[in-house]
């Protein structure tokens, strides 16, 4: 298996001692690290580790400020020996029964990519309180085919030449669409689950943050087919065109007061993110404005994005 | 030698810090307890909002730092250490952190900020200590780094540790 790290040492740390627990046979299976650390750092959270100590880990790094996850995953896939290739991010806590079950899924659809579960740390779902959160969850198969939780078999890599290296964002479903293209299908494995870190950011940062996914205007532009799962074939999502529409209605209604009704999915759909109830729409209301600042920076960002790579995409 | 002040930041008023100020009083340190109250209601509206960890007695512990004139501090949580590292940048005296209990996965981002002032607290202190193996082995599991071993009546072994510490901070 491949991971990509880059700046979340203990996080790394903690993945390296969830993969110690791996029920599947050590014999089995090899992790490769492709880190951004200098040397102390990577002696320290690596080497130290009872996986190195036992033969199961392997790192290697690349010069600080030339990583990428698609060329550390590259790196990492191309070091591999193994015939399957899983990849997880370093920010992830594999159940002990992850790579078994992952394997076993893979043994039934052989030549076919193997995606797994993802879901929201338990152990951090406290943190899920605050108003700008950072996580993941995807029940299998959805359409952007993270790498958080997946399987390749090395021939697929080797025949796609692995990770667009171009690709900022977005890399991933980049790789499964260079797939379905030729044919590969995709199985399910809902068992197998990896579980995400569930981060808090402020509202500067998560900006700044999501401002990476204006690089998936690329993606839009080199695989035109991925338009299917956009609503309108524009909107990378269903938040992006409710945020779009709310910016032209608020915007049209100093013309014309009606076209404020554009606003209101936006705002029936934020006061619902927190659930039912008057105290969770009392906190859903308190962090409107804040998830409007966030989500206007991304679509905005994501216009940049499309105007630097000539494709309409919000 | 001269006594040493030591500040003694301990939200949870553990038996690690009672029975180490009682060790280095009997010494003939200074040592004093400090920052321990929190308030209630504040407490309970951070935990609605995601924050496990004791924090509305930090800007109490700050203060009491800052007026104290302490040649140390020694914290006992992570949120202690963080509220004593702007210390150490404004006074140049050392920060230690004692763990006193093992870390588990399930504790080490329960909560907002947790995992940022755990980090902070290992990390960033000048020393690492643990009173038990059983502490010693977790925080080296987790941590990657490997804490001394000072139990916590040990007032000689934590002397020795503050001296060093200030020699190293006047070098």
């Amino acid at each position: 298996m491949v991971v990509a790290s880059h700046g979340r040492h203990l996080r790394l740390r903690w993945l390296l001692n969830a993969l110690e627990e791996q029920t599947l046979d050590r014999m089995r299976w090899e992790l490769i690290v492709v880190h951004t650390y200098d040397d102390r750092t990577a002696a320290r959270i690596l080497d130290s580790h009872p996986l190195s100590e036992a033969g199961v880990l392997r790192h290697m790094s690349v010069k600080p400020g030339t990583g990428s996850p698609s060329k550390q995953r590259n790196v990492g896939w191309r070091a591999a020996r193994g015939e399957l290739i899983a990849f997880t991010d370093d920010d992830c806590r594999p159940e002990p029964d992850w790579l078994e079950r992952l394997a076993a899924a893979a043994a039934k659809a052989p030549e076919a990519v193997v995606q797994g579960r993802t879901r929201p740390d338990p152990l951090e779902r406290e943190v899920l309180r605050a108003p700008h959160v950072r996580t993941l969850k995807i029940d299998p198969v959805n359409p952007y085919k993270q790498a958080s939780n997946i399987l390749y078999p090395r021939v697929l890599l080797e025949r796609l030449g692995g990770f667009d290296e171009r690709a900022i964002a977005g890399e991933d479903v980049g790789l499964w669409l260079r797939a379905r293209r030729i044919g590969t299908d995709i199985a399910a494995a809902p068992d197998a689950v990896v579980n995400h870190a569930v981060e808090s950011h402020t509202l500067p940062g998560i900006v700044r943050q999501n401002l990476k996914w204006r690089y998936l205007a690329y993606l839009a532009k080199r695989h035109p087919e991925f338009r299917d799962e956009f609503p309108l074939r524009i909107f990378w999502d269903a938040d992006h065109l409710r945020t779009t529409a709310a910016l032209v209605g608020l915007i049209g209604a100093r013309r014309n007061g009606l076209l404020a009704v554009l606003a209101l999915p936006y705002v029936r759909h934020s006061l619902d993110r927190r659930g039912e109830g008057t105290t969770r729409r009392v906190i859903a209301a308190a962090e409107m404005p804040g998830q409007a600042v966030r989500q206007v920076a991304e679509v905005l960002g994501m216009a940049a994005g499309a105007v630097r790579h000539r494709t309409p995409v919000l | 030698m001269s006594a040493l002040r030591i500040a003694l930041l301990d939200q949870s008023e553990s038996a690690h810090s009672r029975q180490l100020e009682a060790a280095l009083r009997a010494a003939g340190h200074e040592p004093y307890l400090v920052g321990a109250s929190t308030v209630a209601a504040l407490e309970e509206l951070l935990r609605r909002r995601g924050f496990t960890q004791a924090l509305s007695h930090l800007p109490r512990a700050a203060a009491d730092l800052l007026r104290g004139e302490f040649d140390v501090a020694h914290a006992f949580s992570a949120t202690d250490a963080t509220a004593a590292l702007p210390w150490r940048r404004m006074r140049g005296r050392p920060v230690v952190f004692t763990c006193t209990a093992p870390l588990d996965r399930a504790g080490l981002a329960d909560g907002r900020l947790r995992l940022w002032t755990l980090a902070k607290a290992v990390e960033e202190s000048d020393a690492l200590v643990a009173p038990t193996d059983a502490i010693r082995i977790s925080v080296e599991r987790w941590f990657a780094c490997s804490p001394g071993l000072i139990a916590a009546a040990d007032a000689a072994a934590h002397e020795r540790l503050y001296r060093e510490l200030l020699a190293q901070r006047r070098s």
